[in-house]
């Protein structure tokens, strides 16, 4: 073999192999998306969040549920916690709260357990909006775009999420909304979000959306900065990074994968909640249990 | 003392006027768009106390009434000069001349509440405005600041089933006469302070005729199948005004109104 | 050759000059503005503003009835006093009653402008008059004269107006202290002067600005601006809305049944 041909052929070889080897995210600058006019990689399409964050939208940090939660609601046995860990930041999967905010949540847990008022049944039960993070983690999503616009449509409560793509700045701090407000921009194939502006009742404690179903709360300086990774064309490495100062303390972080739905022909369907919303016979199961005097919290580990 | 002798002269003067020889054609000039144009400032006499009989209207000037004009009547058909109401509708009335002077919260005139006055009413409480502008004809009030828009463009009523407190006026001009018909009234203004009163099937049709330079004369042939046993006409005649100046002040009538009607509710009277 | 090359001098030179002239001032889209014999733009017709602001002025969130909104005031700030922030924050905590419009009171300028309901202008060389649906509200704004002599206060003020360019600038004042800017509490003196400015951009479009002064209650003067939207529907009329006669209906002379 002449020397010029060896030499190639070792070349041919160091990137076979370095293309077999290489992670992801390299794959990740290979994607090439088909582009939209205004230049906005092509995501339109249904999506779902992947098996792996099934049960984080009841808690971020536990998952669901326990043997008893999964026989009355008809979940495999099997089905408890989480497949993944979800918080990848405080490494030890836990949300760093602050001490006050400990005790409040543990507020939240109680009354969960047992609700005596409308407020105390989990927002989410009570058909509120979800806001961001959340309502990544529930049911299909469909992803829209027309020039300098990302919208996604959610099933779950027929909500949905306008992100400008086009540098626009944030609507004035006086118009807070549950969904907060979105901008977005795309490097590469990652879409960057960032949500400010959400609303916020100082008096109710329980007038707004929870980050998941254990009593994760916030306030109205929530930051959330989301990095929707496209790395091929039926996958998102999704990470958030979910900032408050006033309730946490430090900056965490969720990450997993979305995931593309292959259904041929789905269509996302009407979900009426409010209108088949009954939270009297749980009100009623409340005020027994809290006549027994026994204040249990609710979770899925503590017996 | 001059302002009310000056009113009751002119008072005797729109009655009189019924009896007059018909006046010689007046050709009024013409706006841009073509109507005969008869805009400014217009001086009635002022709310009627009472249509049918002329006696009490020298109320509003020294809080006397004027036997001189008793009987003297604005409605000119039927000739007896009395409204032709149904019987049911002359029983509901007969209360009123008795509480006239201090009357219970019903029997207040809509109009010292501060509601519109309705058609025809609006054209005989105080100084008025017309105004011309093109498809057009505006009448503004100074009492309340009321008005009534007045297309002279063809277009149709509005629905039946809206009722206003102006009605709906549509309008066309026959010659030198401003034809209008009034549709979709309610049944909540009054022609004077005694309740003469009509029900919201009421219709009106006005004739406004200028008949000089400074004068109108003014015809509003009413119907009410529900409340009358015939149409009636009412007729009276619009001076310009000569020394109001040109522009109509502002008046805000329920803004400083709302102590009156506390007044009225001394106990015992409901 | 090129063509250019085989024009006449003076024709290139015209040619060059043309192109660099301004276009005549067209309407953006819809087609040219309807104008008046006087050559203004005629706003003759019934027009609505489509907007939160009769609630809230400033960006706000939504509450039972009252839709969110972003607000209609350039920088979202009223630079109150000291004193006039303080007096605002109660007004706005008595709002459900201390609110002139729950009294059914004349709205004032510019509240009349951006209530949910429509108005009629009608345009004359000298003078323009605006007839509103609410509370039979009605101003005259004569047009190239000056206010009479003072002191005096309307609920509506006293307007003056003219021309400039394709916009009619409205200059207002002798009002009450008696009006609110919105149902939050945002209020001003009997000193207030309003200086508004009606720029049609289409012929079913108007932008509307006002500029807000008053020295007892601002520290410096503050902007407002909003579309009217012209009300197209086929013999679309003003109504009425005799906010303070509802449920005080008399009932003893209606007809038997």
């Amino acid at each position: 073999m002449s020397t010029r041909l060896r030499h190639s052929l070792r070349v041919f070889a160091l990137v076979l192999v370095l293309w077999w080897a290489a992670p992801a995210s390299a794959a990740a600058q290979n994607w090439s998306p088909s582009r939209l006019p205004d230049g906005q990689p092509d995501i339109q399409g249904t999506w779902e969040g992947s098996a792996d964050s099934a049960n984080a939208g009841h808690s971020l940090e536990e998952g669901c549920c326990d043997p008893e939660h999964n026989k009355m609601q008809q979940r495999a046995a099997s089905n408890i916690g989480l497949r993944k860990q979800v918080i990848i930041d405080p490494p030890n999967g836990r949300i760093p709260f602050q001490p006050w905010a400990i005790e409040k949540r543990r507020e939240h847990l109680i009354n969960l357990e047992a609700p005596t008022e409308l407020q105390h049944i989990e927002p989410e039960d009570r058909c509120s909006l979800q806001g961001v993070p959340r309502s990544n983690l529930r049911g299909p999503i469909q992803i829209l775009q027309s020039p300098g616009q990302v919208v996604m449509l959610f099933e779950w409560v027929h909500a949905y999420r306008v992100i400008p793509v086009d540098g626009r700045p944030h609507a004035p701090k006086g118009a807070a909304t549950w969904q907060g407000d979105s901008r977005g921009r795309w490097e590469g194939n990652t879409l960057v979000v960032e949500a400010t502006n959400f609303r916020f009742d100082p008096v109710g404690y329980n007038k707004q959306p929870w980050i998941d179903s254990h009593g994760t709360f916030y306030t109205d300086s929530l930051r959330v900065v989301e990095r929707w990774k496209f790395v091929d064309a039926n996958t998102v490495d999704y990470e958030a990074t979910i900032e408050d100062p006033k309730v946490f303390t430090q900056p965490w972080k969720i990450a997993y994968q979305i995931q593309r739905l292959r259904e041929k022909n789905f269509e996302l369907i009407e979900e009426g909640c409010w209108e088949g919303v009954s939270v009297s016979n749980r009100l009623e199961a409340g005020r027994i249990a809290a006549k027994s005097g026994k204040q249990r919290i609710h979770s899925h580990t503590e017996p | 003392m001059l302002l009310p002798v000056l009113v009751l002269a002119s008072l005797i003067a729109v009655v009189d006027a019924r009896q007059q020889e018909p006046a010689k054609p007046y050709a009024p000039p013409r706006t841009a768009d073509g109507q005969p144009d008869i805009q400014g400032i217009y001086n009635p006499v002022g709310t009627f106390y009472n249509i049918e009989d002329l006696e009490y209207q020298s109320l509003y000037q020294n809080f006397k009434p004027n036997p001189s004009l008793s009987g003297k009547s604005l409605i000119i058909d039927p000739p007896d000069g009395k409204i032709p109401y149904q019987a049911w509708a002359a029983e509901k009335r007969k209360p009123i001349y008795q509480l006239h002077g201090d009357p219970t919260p019903q029997y207040v005139d809509p109009n010292a509440q501060c509601w519109p006055q309705g058609v025809p009413r609006h054209m005989n409480n105080r100084e008025f405005e017309i105004f011309q502008p093109p498809g057009h004809v505006v009448i503004f009030n100074m009492a309340h600041h009321s008005y009534r828009v007045i297309p002279v463009d063809g277009s149709p009523h509005i629905p039946e089933a809206v009722k206003l407190w102006q009605g709906d006026s549509r309008g066309r001009w026959e010659g030198n006469t401003l034809v209008v018909d009034v549709t979709n009234n309610n049944d909540q203004t009054w022609f004077d302070v005694m309740a003469s009163f009509h029900s919201d099937a009421m219709r009106v049709t006005e004739r406004m005729t200028p008949v000089g330079p400074d004068r109108i004369e003014y015809r509003a042939v009413i119907t009410d199948p529900k409340v009358y046993t015939r149409p009636w006409t009412f007729a009276i005649y619009f001076n310009r005004s000569k020394d109001y100046g040109s522009e109509l002040y502002e008046e805000a009538c329920v803004e400083v109104n709302d102590r009156n009607m506390e007044l009225l509710k001394r106990p015992g009277r409901n | 050759m090129s063509i250019m090359a085989r024009l006449p001098g003076w024709m290139i030179a015209t040619l060059a000059l043309a192109s660099l002239l301004p276009a005549p001032a067209a309407a953006q889209g819809s087609g040219p503005l309807p104008r008046t014999a006087d050559g203004k733009p005629d706003l003759s017709g019934i027009w609505q503003a489509v907007t939160t602001a009769n609630w809230n002025i400033q960006a706000h969130s939504a509450e039972k009835d009252v839709p969110a909104g972003l607000g209609i005031v350039e920088g979202d700030e009223i630079p109150y006093q000291p004193w006039a922030a303080a007096k605002k924050r109660e007004n706005f905590a008595n709002r459900a009653t201390a609110d002139p419009d729950a009294k059914c009171f004349l709205p004032g300028v510019p509240r009349a402008t951006y209530l949910p309901f429509p108005f009629q202008i009608f345009q004359t060389p000298n003078h323009i008059a605006i007839t509103y649906e609410y509370v039979h509200a009605v101003r005259r704004i004569f047009m190239n004269s000056s206010h009479p002599r003072g002191p005096l206060e309307f609920w509506m003020g006293d307007s003056r107006g003219r021309w400039e360019g394709d916009t009619l600038v409205v200059d207002v004042v002798y009002f009450t202290n008696q009006t609110w800017f919105d149902r939050a509490g945002n209020f001003h003196s009997e000193a207030l002067h309003v200086v508004e400015r009606y720029t049609p951009i289409t012929p079913y479009h108007i932008n509307y600005e006002a500029t807000i002064e008053d020295p007892k209650v601002f520290t410096r003067p503050w902007k407002i601006s909003l579309p009217l939207y012209r009300r197209i529907e086929k013999n679309i009329r003003v109504l009425d809305y005799e906010c303070y006669a509802f449920g005080l209906e008399r009932t003893w002379y209606r007809p038997p049944e």
